[in-house]
């Protein structure tokens, strides 16, 4: 078996009295491309989160490359030591992405007055690159433009762009940090047929470079073509994983999708579960 | 059907680019705008060298005071304009050093420029300790936390007895308008090249990283604390630098002049009405406002500060972007036409 490049084990993460997340695992082989589904509110995004620092994990462990992201030093602690714990985990946030774990965010936050390269150039400046000098990171930069398809609008202000050319600078700026794993947010929601292909191709030639590939997605079309595992959650936690065909019939993924009383109905009638859950993407959008 | 099916996908892929050429158009304008901007700058330098040479003591003492302003908005521009923090406490640093070197230069007989670079210096040090605690803050909170260490500064000077306990101090006299001039000219020169330095850097980068989404920036590798609290104390040397020549300038300080706050406000108009986010606009801003305020008072000495008031919501409500970005965007003056019309003037 592949080594795990990417783990998480029993994390929990609670924001005041609402539980996000409860026990929830998953491994990330190296080279896969592991799809995360589950409905609205799973807690897949937070998931995300909690991996890399904006929301560190209440409870349990991160893993890259088998070492604690958090060093165990979040969540149990309590009072005054809490709030300096948390401090200094929100501190080190900025050291995850230097390692070499990169994500897009499913709300896009593009660098707006930044022209679209100056905002990948940001990712190769930083990121694992770690460029000293700008011209440098601006070569990489046109690299990467050039790989996902955006050098024809490298010079627009980044808030010019179409819903599909944000979603590819997402991408882009993830890509140019030249990261080891790549968290991705729904990089396909609100993107046409076409786009969507393109996007899928695009999706596979980076991991075809190399990365690792985590992908949280409500396009079943896309993220069952795309992804070689899919992991599902509900409620924060995760109730099931396998091959994308096998994982599509497992009656508790149908029940979470659409309820106790119409997975019944779906499993005694026979229907194809896989056409069903096809359509939650245009409910979700 | 190949034929056919050939232009659909190009058109689709011109549809994905609604700037268009117009966006690519409109930053050429912007380069070259910049670059005239930056021509100006360097041609005006040299006549400015040579002002002392013909000018009158009104002249001297007018320029010398925009200098000393245009170094303050300069400053801020680097942590309110490229950093996007609005720090409300500047005053606190100008008057920090503009203490520090007065103390210097009084009770351990220091001379000038070793006194005021010290004054920067223990300023940089101060906006470091400061910045630590008070950056963790985001917009109005932040604004409002400055503004707490300005007052917070000027009761500490006030009532500490190393600084005179309110007794104003007077510094040795030194009648020599030149000197102060070029001191000013000289700091104005290095605080601008600093900008430009910072602009083009992979620090300046992280710094608009951070005002345009600070999560993102976090994210993707930026050290925002760091970056912030090297911003902030940069700031807060180059007003530690002004504060220390405007001390030596005006030979007597108290902390109600150092520290006051409309100080504050003042210059961060300026490099709003100029331009903020670019290296020169804070300069235009502050010789824009200094002309303002000049003309006013003598036109009309009882009204002035209504009418600078009223001057400076007009320019806030119709070009909230600066002239800088007035200039240089090629319909920018379409959006000036939109908010006089918006605002029914």
């Amino acid at each position: 078996m592949t080594e795990v490049v990417l783990a998480a084990e029993h994390v929990s993460k609670v924001f005041g009295g609402v539980t996000a997340l409860r026990d929830a695992s998953f491994e990330l082989r190296r080279g896969e491309i592991l799809g995360l589904i589950g409905p609205n509110g799973a807690g897949k995004t937070t998931l995300i989160n909690t991996i890399t620092g904006v929301d560190p994990p209440t409870t349990g462990r991160i893993l890259f490359h088998g070492k604690d992201l958090y060093g165990g030093g979040s969540g149990e602690s309590r009072g005054l030591m809490r709030g300096v714990s948390s401090v200094l985990t929100k501190t080190r946030a900025y050291r995850i992405g230097q390692m070499g774990i990169a994500r897009t965010w499913q709300v896009v936050k593009p660098f707006q007055n930044m022209s679209v390269r100056e905002n990948v150039t940001v990712g190769a400046l930083f990121g694992t690159g770690n460029r000293g000098s700008v011209s440098a990171a601006a070569a990489k930069a046109d690299e990467v433009l050039e790989f996902v398809g955006l050098s024809r609008v490298g010079d627009h202000a980044a808030d010019a762009l179409t819903i599909a050319d944000r979603k590819r600078l997402e991408l882009a700026k993830a890509l140019a940090m030249e990261p080891e794993v790549l968290l991705l947010d729904e990089v396909m929601a609100g993107l046409n047929l076409v786009e969507i292909e393109g996007a899928m191709d695009l999706v596979r030639r980076v991991r075809e470079s190399g990365v690792s590939v985590m992908i949280i997605e409500h396009v079943m079309k896309a993220i069952m073509g795309v992804s070689d595992r899919v992991f599902v959650m509900d409620a924060g936690a995760n109730i099931a994983e396998g091959k994308p065909a096998e994982v599509i019939n497992n009656p508790l993924v149908i029940e979470a999708y659409l309820g106790k009383r119409y997975a019944q109905k779906v499993l005694d009638e026979g229907i194809d579960p896989a056409a069903i859950v096809g359509i939650e993407p245009e409910i979700h959008a | 059907m190949a034929d056919t099916a050939e232009p659909l996908v190009r058109r689709s892929s011109e549809q994905e680019s609604p700037a268009g050429p117009g966006a690519k158009k409109r930053r050429t304008t912007a380069t070259i705008v910049d670059r005239v901007l930056l021509i100006c700058a360097l041609v005006s330098l040299p006549i400015m060298v040579l002002v002392p040479l013909h000018a009158t003591g009104y002249w001297m003492n007018l320029l010398t005071e925009l200098f000393i302003l245009s170094i303050l908005a300069t400053a801020w521009n680097i942590i309110g304009g490229y950093t996007g923090y609005a720090a409300f406490g500047n005053v606190a640093f100008f008057g920090g050093g503009a203490y520090v070197t007065a103390e210097l230069m009084t009770r351990g007989a220091w001379s000038f420029i070793p006194a005021m670079l010290a004054g920067g210096l223990a300023m940089l040090l101060y906006g470091a300790i400061v910045g630590l605690p008070v950056l963790r803050l985001r917009g109005h909170y932040f604004a409002i936390a400055t503004l707490g260490v300005a007052i917070m500064t000027r009761e500490l000077t006030n009532n500490l007895a190393i600084f005179g306990a309110s007794q104003p101090i007077n510094l040795p006299l030194k009648n020599d308008p030149n000197l102060f001039y070029y001191v000013a000219l000289g700091l104005l020169v290095v605080s601008i090249i600093v900008t430009y330095l910072i602009a083009r850097s992979k620090l300046g980068f992280g710094l608009v990283a951070i005002r345009e989404n600070e999560d993102a920036a976090l994210v993707m590798g930026i050290n925002t604390t760091m970056y912030k609290v090297v911003a902030f104390a940069l700031n807060a040397l180059l007003c530690g630098l002004a504060g220390g020549l405007y001390a030596y300038w005006h030979s007597t300080i108290d902390p109600p002049t150092v520290f006051d706050l409309t100080t504050n406000v003042r210059l961060i108009i300026m490099a709003v009405l100029g331009g903020i986010g670019t290296p020169l606009g804070p300069v235009i801003g502050a010789a824009l406002l200094t002309f303002i305020q000049e003309t006013l008072w003598k036109n009309f000495t009882n009204l002035h500060a209504v009418l600078f008031g009223a001057a400076i919501v007009v320019v806030v409500l119709l070009m909230p972007r600066g002239i800088v970005y007035l200039v240089r965007q090629k319909f920018a003056w379409r959006i000036f036409v939109r908010n006089l019309r918006q605002y029914r003037v």
